[in-house]
């Protein structure tokens, strides 16, 4: 058997499956982002038309990550919003207490884009009278923990990524998984 | 370069392209949201877990034989070679033929019992007679496979017939055959190492209308010793029993720490959660009722199958007997089923705080509610055999203690009022092991009430020890 010419014809086969799967897996990827801009645009429309307006740069892309677990301590006094490796640890529904980040999770899974969570709020809020004239001025990726079902209870619990919108009408949290 | 060299480097860049062509496979169609982990598909350091014996999980709670003359023994040890020939005797019967299904009375029920040799074998929770045909071996497809029952007896009286009882109904059967066996004949030959206890109706006993069957005296070697919670010095059961219920989802459940070291896990908005506490107490409650029209026997395997899967039963010594200690089922096509198990030291059951170590719930077929609560201990310890506490005189001694718990009342009733009530809602009462908090097991009287109750009492003093409601 002529190896030399058998692991040419297998190279040469090779390189077309790996072309083919490459130019399958960036059309798709070219697809998804292309839908993802549609809606986006949608959603800016359709909040226009209700009144409200965006005031802040869209963060792009999106991002793998993981749970976060953190300990609830007492916060005697108002501090900063903790932060961890760089995302802010924001607690809810616990006044008094605060949330620091101890460590990852094991897995790491896709979050949604800035422009999805926009989209997910407005899905959430189609039927409120929130989005009217509404002025969102900060879109941010946090961790976030609502502790409202345990409150004024010390000890660990996981936050999860989610999509913190500073509004005229106040905070929204929307979760990023 | 030479041929050989270029060989080896066609075969770098193949491998290269082939790697590369697993890689891009893997990229279009991996979910977007999913993640390799080695862990999962090779699971290291678990501990081995035991396959339960379907057959093995069905004992009499007790024997109990007559001599025909209103005198019974009462056998609460080695329970598994009676239901063992029950099961061979039953098989046999239906070999010779099924003729009929009648529905007789109490009273005829207790004279065949009571005024014959007999023997009754007594499961105290009613389950389909269809199980106990699955486990014997024989068919029984008719009516009397979808009977309740908690009972099975043999009687002199008609040795062509098997009389069944649902305890809590109560409903008595009579099941005809084609051919007569000397089942009593049977049961005496069965060799026993344990000296069984008189017993008599309580009605003969107490002089009250109940006659269930209370031990008259008894003697014991069984002593209290230390045990431990089955998650004692196994950090990760917990953990790996959170991973085997919440599977793929594992890393995002939200994990709830206390300040005591008690974790829950929290699927969604509390849809499925789990708690691991640090007295080695766990509940899993999941609101996904499924919708099959299930039977006994595959919510049981399904009971069993879930166990196994979640933290399965360490083999360590002698503690790893379970047996099903109760029953309940509603509903129509789909039903909700509930299993109750428990560990057994001695051949008797181990209650624990929460009444069975080991609850399972299902509706639809879907696992619905878990509660576990496991001890270990590598060997049990016997002491010298001692007279224990009469069992009509710990209820007369508890009569007050018993009155109030099942009357939610603190007020003390009169001594009489209170021990004809106590009296009147035994339905048994039974020697076995107690858990208490403090990590001892006790030996004690497990005294049950109509209402499912059980109340646990010291077995050589009579002092109380705890009690718990109903868990079904």
């Amino acid at each position: 058997m002529d190896w030399s010419k058998a692991t040419n014809i297998l190279i040469a086969l090779f390189v077309a499956v790996d072309l083919a799967l490459g130019g399958l897996y960036f059309s798709q990827q070219y697809s998804l982002a292309q839908a993802e801009a549609e809606a986006a645009r949608a959603t800016q429309s359709y909040l226009e038309e209700r009144g409200a307006s965006v005031r802040c740069s869209m963060p792009e892309g999106k991002k793998r990550m993981a749970v976060l677990f953190v300990s609830i301590v007492k916060d005697s006094e108002p501090l900063e919003e903790s932060r961890f490796d760089g995302y802010r640890v924001v607690l809810s529904g616990s006044p008094g207490y605060r949330a620091e980040g101890i460590s990852y999770g094991d897995a790491k899974a896709g979050t949604l884009s800035a422009s999805g969570a926009l989209q997910k709020f407005v899905a959430l809020h189609a039927e409120d009278d929130i989005l009217t004239n509404l002025r969102i001025d900060d879109i941010e990726l946090v961790y976030w923990l609502d502790r409202q079902d345990l409150q004024g209870a010390e000890g660990q619990d996981t936050a999860r990524p989610a999509w913190r919108l500073r509004t005229s009408q106040g905070e929204f949290f929307v979760e990023a998984f | 370069m030479d041929n050989k060299r270029v060989l080896q480097l066609k075969m770098t860049v193949l491998v290269v392209l082939f790697l590369g062509a697993i890689l891009l496979l893997y990229l279009l169609w991996m979910p977007e949201n999913a993640e390799l982990n080695i862990s999962r598909i090779f699971d290291f350091g678990r501990a081995p877990v035991q396959t339960m014996d379907h057959r093995g999980l069905l004992v009499p709670d007790s024997v109990n034989i007559s001599r025909g003359d209103g005198s019974f023994t009462l056998q609460v040890r080695e329970c598994e070679k009676s239901m063992e020939l029950a099961l061979s005797i039953l098989k046999e019967y239906y070999s010779y033929g099924f003729l009929q299904l009648e529905e007789i009375s109490r009273e005829q029920y207790l004279q065949a019992l009571d005024g014959f040799r007999s023997a009754e074998l007594d499961f105290g929770f009613s389950l389909p007679f269809g199980f106990i045909a699955e486990l014997g071996g024989f068919e029984e497809s008719g009516a009397a496979a979808e009977l309740l029952i908690s009972r099975i007896c043999f009687s002199s009286a008609a040795r062509d017939s098997v009389i069944l009882v649902d305890g809590q109904s109560p409903g008595f059967w009579r099941l005809v055959f084609s051919g007569p066996i000397d089942c009593m004949a049977r049961f005496s030959a069965l060799e026993l190492e344990d000296e069984p206890a008189l017993a008599w109706r309580a009605d003969s006993m107490l002089g009250l209308g109940n006659d269930e069957l209370l031990p008259l005296a008894m003697s014991s070697n069984a002593i209290g010793f230390e045990i431990r919670p089955e998650a004692y010095g196994d950090e990760y059961l917990a953990q790996d029993m959170a991973e085997d219920i919440f599977g793929d989802t594992f890393d995002f459940v939200r994990r709830i720490s206390d300040s005591f070291g008690n974790v829950t896990y929290m699927y969604g908005y509390g849809e499925k959660s789990f708690y691991a506490g640090i007295d080695g107490y766990f509940e899993y409650t999941s609101s996904a009722a499924g919708s099959e029209a299930t039977g006994f026997s595959e919510d049981l395997q399904r009971a069993l199958a879930f166990i196994e899967a979640c933290g399965g039963l360490k083999k360590t010594g002698e503690s790893t007997g379970l047996r099903l200690c109760g029953y309940s089922e509603s509903g129509g096509r789909v039903k909700d089923r509930t299993f109750l198990f428990t560990q057994s030291f001695g051949g008797r059951p181990v209650a624990v705080t929460e009444g069975a170590g080991l609850k399972v719930s299902l509706s639809g077929g879907s696992i619905t509610g878990f509660t576990r609560r496991l001890y270990r201990w590598m060997t049990g310890l016997y002491g010298d055999v001692l007279p224990c506490a009469e069992a009509s005189n710990v209820i007369a001694s508890n009569s007050n203690h018993i009155y109030n718990i099942l009357n939610n009342n603190t007020l003390a009733a009169a001594s009489s009022e209170a021990f004809e009530f106590a009296a009147g809602e035994t339905v048994s009462m039974l020697p076995g092991y107690f858990a208490d908090s403090m990590d001892q097991l006790n030996p004690c009287w497990i005294l049950r009430t109509k209402d499912g109750t059980a109340f646990y009492f010291d077995l050589y003093n009579g002092r109380p020890l705890g009690f718990c409601r109903s868990q079904l």
